[in-house]
């Protein structure tokens, strides 16, 4: 579905990315795990466009779209989740959503997504009228995924969704990715918790400084030494 | 107070209508017809500063411009108030897309500092373009207003009364203008975009043209109003960008209620009186001025309009517990 090769990014003269190579087929949860400043965001934003590749190409669905603008890689199908429960904190709930689906004009379709968000995450319909910035960092982060959902992406790019969450409010966002999956959206997850990630991955790929330098399927690296020693702690 | 409150419209269309009858004298008329002028300019500014965030600091040159344009079209090339007006929109329009292009590009005190630097530029183009501006003589004698209807004997716009009332449509048309954008798709992308930039072109919203947009737009209206102000006091001058109107309008803005659409009408018109009033108190005037705006700031921190919304809110909380 998505093919990144050779894709290059500097911040200014500091390289991010020094030529990765990275494939998501469609309907696979894919998982960027490694260190802090490894590039996993970095990968994030250059194929949803906020970041320009030096060098490199990123195909979509056979489409070149690596010098595109992002709101049109958003109505291509792909819709971006940011890191740290970016949302509009003095908008409401609903509002929040509904600018989630601002490139969808048909009123019928906004409804359908709304009442799926809302059955993804009954908490946002309890809250809808609520202010954003008043929620809690769970609730935030079901919001911030759920506008994702809103544009009806056929690929959504998951940035460390369970950063600073309590345990069981992760379980629950895990749950949801799963049932967004099952439901036909291919995921490309990037994650601090590599334990999680990789348990509800087809596959991963181990990031090092700017460089891919494992890939495998997800129960595999699991069970990969390196990994256990880096990433997991054992 | 419900009845009051259902015809709320109404009785302020009559209060509009009515005023320049109930206020006797040519000095009180002459500051409603200031305040529908700023009424205009703060609405202008409102949109690019409220609703978008950005702060166009060099927005009173598009003022100067469009009183300017006005003014040379008709003094020099002797067309009518209406060709100037058409005139004094199309080159702010112009003149804003062609800022607005390279500025938008910066965020934050950034992006106010170069529009800064493009008024500057501007105001030395006023000041130093003798042959055409006349420099820092300014170019007087602008002709008053002509409405002709075809099958109507053409009327003049002359005198106080008159220039109350078109002054007033031109503050309405603005207004609903900027209401017409704000209420759309179109305001929800800018309030986006003051919300959270990044995170607004992620969500798919083209920030770059709405910015550019709101910025033209708000020149666009700051020249309507620089060319109604320069056939109401006949002369225009590099003063129109001068500090007075730099920070009235501002004030204004910022005192009535950013983001808002009534904010920019009440911050006109209390501005606008307020001044007068401080005249009594002579010498102190400027010193009780500046202490009433901090104390504007620091207790309203959203402006009049922000606090009165705040303090209804309280009430009916409390009315109906």
């Amino acid at each position: 579905m998505i093919e990144l090769s050779g894709i290059e990014v500097y911040y200014g003269r500091v390289y991010a990315l020094k030529g990765i190579d990275l494939t998501v087929n469609e309907g696979e949860i894919v998982s960027l795990i490694g260190a802090n400043g490894a590039g996993k965001t970095t990968i994030l934003n250059t194929i949803s466009g906020l970041l320009r590749p030096v060098a490199g190409t990123i195909r979509f669905r056979g489409e070149d779209i690596s010098r595109t603008e992002p709101h049109r890689i958003l109505s291509l199908g792909i819709a971006q989740v940011p890191e740290g429960r970016n949302i509009f904190p003095d908008m409401t709930v609903r509002e929040n959503l509904l600018l989630g689906a601002y490139q969808v004009r048909d009123e019928h379709v906004i409804r359908k997504r709304l009442e799926q968000a809302h059955a993804l995450f009954p908490r946002l319909a309890e809250r809808r009228g609520q202010l954003g910035g008043t929620l809690s960092g769970g609730e935030q982060q079901m919001l911030a995924i759920c506008r994702g959902l809103m544009s009806g992406p056929r690929l959504l790019l998951l940035d460390e969704p369970s950063l600073g969450l309590a345990p069981l409010i992760i379980k629950q966002v895990v749950e949801a990715i799963r049932s967004i999956n099952a439901g036909g959206t291919t995921v490309l997850l990037v994650e601090q918790n590599a334990r999680m990630a990789l348990r509800i991955s087809h596959r991963g790929y181990v990031l090092e400084t700017g460089k891919v330098v494992l890939a495998d399927t997800g129960a595999r690296l699991l069970e990969n030494d390196q990994v256990r020693a880096a990433y997991l702690g054992q | 107070m419900n009845a009051v409150l259902r015809w709320k419209w109404p009785l302020l269309a009559a209060l509009l209508v009515l005023l320049p009858h109930l206020l006797q004298g040519e000095y009180p008329r002459h500051l409603m017809i200031l305040a529908m002028v700023f009424v205009m300019l703060a609405q202008g500014l409102n949109l690019t500063m409220g609703y978008v965030g950005y702060l166009p600091f060099g927005y009173l040159i598009f003022f100067a411009m469009g009183a300017y344009a006005s003014a040379l079209l008709s003094v020099n090339w002797g067309q009518s108030f209406w060709v100037g007006l058409a005139g004094a929109i199309g080159l702010t329009g112009v003149l804003a897309f062609f800022i607005g292009i390279p500025s938008l590009r910066l965020r934050g005190p950034y992006f106010a500092i170069v529009t800064l630097a493009f008024a500057e530029i501007g105001g030395l183009v006023l000041n130093n373009w003798v042959e055409l501006t006349r420099g820092p003589m300014g170019i007087p004698g602008i002709p008053s207003p002509t409405i002709a209807l075809p099958g109507m004997t053409p009327y003049r716009i002359n005198g106080s009364v008159s220039w109350y009332y078109l002054m007033l449509v031109l503050a309405v048309l603005v207004t609903l203008v900027c209401q017409r954008l704000v209420q759309s798709r179109t305001g929800d992308a800018f309030l986006a975009i003051r919300e959270n930039e990044d995170l607004a072109e992620s969500v798919g919203v083209p920030t770059y043209r709405y910015k550019l947009l709101a910025f033209v737009v708000s020149a666009m209206i700051a020249g309507v109003a620089g060319s109604a102000y320069a056939h109401y006091v006949t002369i225009v001058s590099p003063d129109l960008e001068s500090f007075y109107f730099v920070i009235t309008t501002f004030t204004m803005v910022i005192i009535g209620g950013q983001g808002t659409l009534s904010g920019p009408i009440v911050g006109a018109v209390v501005f606008t009186i307020l001044p007068e009033l401080l005249r009594a108190a002579q010498l102190w005037r400027l010193v009780i001025f500046g202490v009433l705006m901090v104390a504007g700031i620091v207790f309203m921190p959203r402006g009049i309009v922000g606090w009165a919304e705040e303090q209804w809110q309280r009430l009916r909380r409390e009315g109906r517990p």
